[in-house]
């Protein structure tokens, strides 16, 4: 894995990123879980993707999620984004569910449109496929949703997204299209779009995937930056075994639709207790 | 047999062109009625909820797979039986609107299919409400390609108006064949309707074109 330094990247101040002190993301959350999942299964057709998976996630903590394709690591993303629903069991961000809420009669009902975006707006992604907006330079894709969702006014809006650009390195390229924009460039403006709507809870979805080798270090560099400086809750899907032991608190791996086994790092890659998880990790090795 | 006479040509010009003039307001206002009522029936169709989707999907069927001749008579003549009179100019702009409006539906959800499906993931993923999500995001990718067979439709539903001549509006060939039959003259009057729509035809695709090249520069 190549990790190329990224010489440009500023510093930021812990406010541009959340807008919010690290005390006020960790506070609601204590002895709360910030995100949970209840036994959450999720089908496609005959097929189990998720099966009554339990995960909890605390505040500020860091979460790799590795495994073999198909079982569930990527949906178990795209369900608490709310992509895709469920089809048993329940999702909490910060205590309060993706699929039901409180009735008027106190009992619990299927949440409306209004409850989801509500719980929603804590939650930012990032894409494989980068998903930019390809009419909007890199500026306009950062602004959009934080004028239009959050009312952000667009002066204020630009500031920040400058800001939030130059932190990913790209201060020189506001007004660059998309197409414009190299692969990695293309996923860190993705990153700063994220940022832009302050979530609390940050997904990252095989991100450098689709990027060749020597443009995964420009990204997994701005991540590792968002990781050391700031108090976000991050949950990552990646096939990039080196910078998940280097950077996460905790490594699920990921069998079946359920956790197969989890632990810090260090346990997980040096010591792992299942047969299973020994034969991923060995098959990944070789593989690099 | 007489050749092209051009002073008679000439003197039939201000009576043609005042039909002309309803010609186009018909193909502008039908226009204008077909571009907006089919983009909400090609987001109806795309929804989720098939109370909604079904009856529009089937609506939309129904009005491509019948003639407009049959349509616009409807309304015109079978319509005031239940107390719902209309001109013959409102039927025609109503009429070649809705029909048009449903040929245009489809043409919409063509462009809107073609929108990857990470753009929708990145709108929810933004907490983008879905008028927002259409009206900034999808939309402006989805048109683009479908500008081309917009434009065809528009110089189609031009040609069209004449089908209105069946229920008494007053459009350009319509009142070609009034003078054709008052001085059993036929040849200059019906020929000068043809360059009409050949010349307006041409204007429209350009204009389409121009169009086009300005979004393609965006």
């Amino acid at each position: 894995m190549t990790t190329s330094p990224v010489s440009n990247i500023q510093i930021a101040p812990s406010e541009i990123l959340t807008g919010v002190s690290s005390a006020a993301i960790s506070s609601p959350a204590i002895g709360k879980p910030m995100v949970s999942f209840r036994s959450v299964t999720k089908r496609y057709g005959d097929f189990t993707v998720l099966d009554g998976l339990e995960l909890d996630v605390s505040a500020g903590e860091k979460v790799a999620i590795i495994g073999p394709s198909g079982s569930g690591k990527s949906t178990l993303l795209r369900v608490l984004m709310t992509l895709e629903g469920i089809d048993e069991g329940s999702i909490l961000v910060e205590g309060e569910s993706l699929t039901h809420m409180q009735g008027r009669n106190g009992k619990l009902v299927p949440t409306d449109a209004k409850h989801v975006r509500a719980v929603r707006g804590k939650i930012g992604m990032v894409f494989q496929g980068f998903n930019l907006f390809p009419h909007r330079t890199a500026l306009q894709n950062v602004t959009e949703a934080p004028v239009h969702v959050l009312g952000v006014k667009p002066a204020e809006a630009r500031d920040r997204a400058v800001q939030l650009l130059e932190m990913v390195g790209l201060g020189a390229k506001l007004d660059h299209y998309p197409s414009q924009l190299s692969g990695g460039q293309q996923q860190r403006v993705a990153i700063a779009r994220a940022l832009a709507m302050r979530p609390k809870v940050m997904l990252f979805d095989e991100v450098t995937s689709a990027l060749d080798p020597e443009l995964c270090g420009e990204v997994l560099n701005v991540i590792r930056r968002l990781g050391s400086e700031h108090k976000l809750t991050m949950l990552m899907v990646t096939h990039q075994m080196g910078f998940a032991r280097e950077f996460a608190d905790r490594v699920c791996f990921f069998y079946k639709g359920r956790i197969h086994e989890q632990g810090a790092p260090g346990q997980l890659f040096e010591n792992p207790q299942e047969e299973r998880t020994r034969s991923f990790l060995s098959a990944v090795r070789e593989a690099n | 047999m007489n050749f092209f006479d051009w002073n008679y040509a000439i003197q039939l010009l201000p009576e043609l062109f005042r039909a002309a003039l309803n010609t186009i307001s018909v193909t502008l206002l039908g226009f204008a009625i077909a571009i907006v009522l089919g983009l909400f029936l090609a987001i109806g169709r795309r929804s989720a909820r098939i109370w909604i989707s079904w009856p529009i999907g089937g609506v939309i069927e129904f009005i491509r797979s019948t003639p407009l001749l049959i349509q616009v008579y409807f309304l015109y003549y079978v319509l005031p039986n239940y107390g719902v009179s209309l001109t013959a100019m409102q039927v025609g702009v109503l009429g070649i609107g809705l029909h048009y409006a449903c040929y245009l539906a489809e043409v919409y959800r063509s462009g809107l299919d073609a929108v990857p499906r990470g753009q929708w993931e990145a709108v929810t993923a933004l907490n983008m409400s879905p008028s927002l999500a259409y009206r900034n995001i999808i939309l402006p990718q989805a048109l683009r390609p479908i500008l081309p067979p917009v434009g065809n439709y528009l110089v189609a539903m031009l040609k069209d108006t004449p089908v209105l001549s069946a229920i008494t509006v007053v459009e350009i060939m319509q009142q070609a064949k009034n003078i054709g039959s008052e001085t059993f003259r036929y040849l200059e009057p019906i020929t000068m309707v043809g360059v009409f729509f050949l010349v307006l035809s041409i204007v429209l695709a350009y204009l389409v074109r121009r169009v086009e090249a300005r979004l393609e520069q965006k």
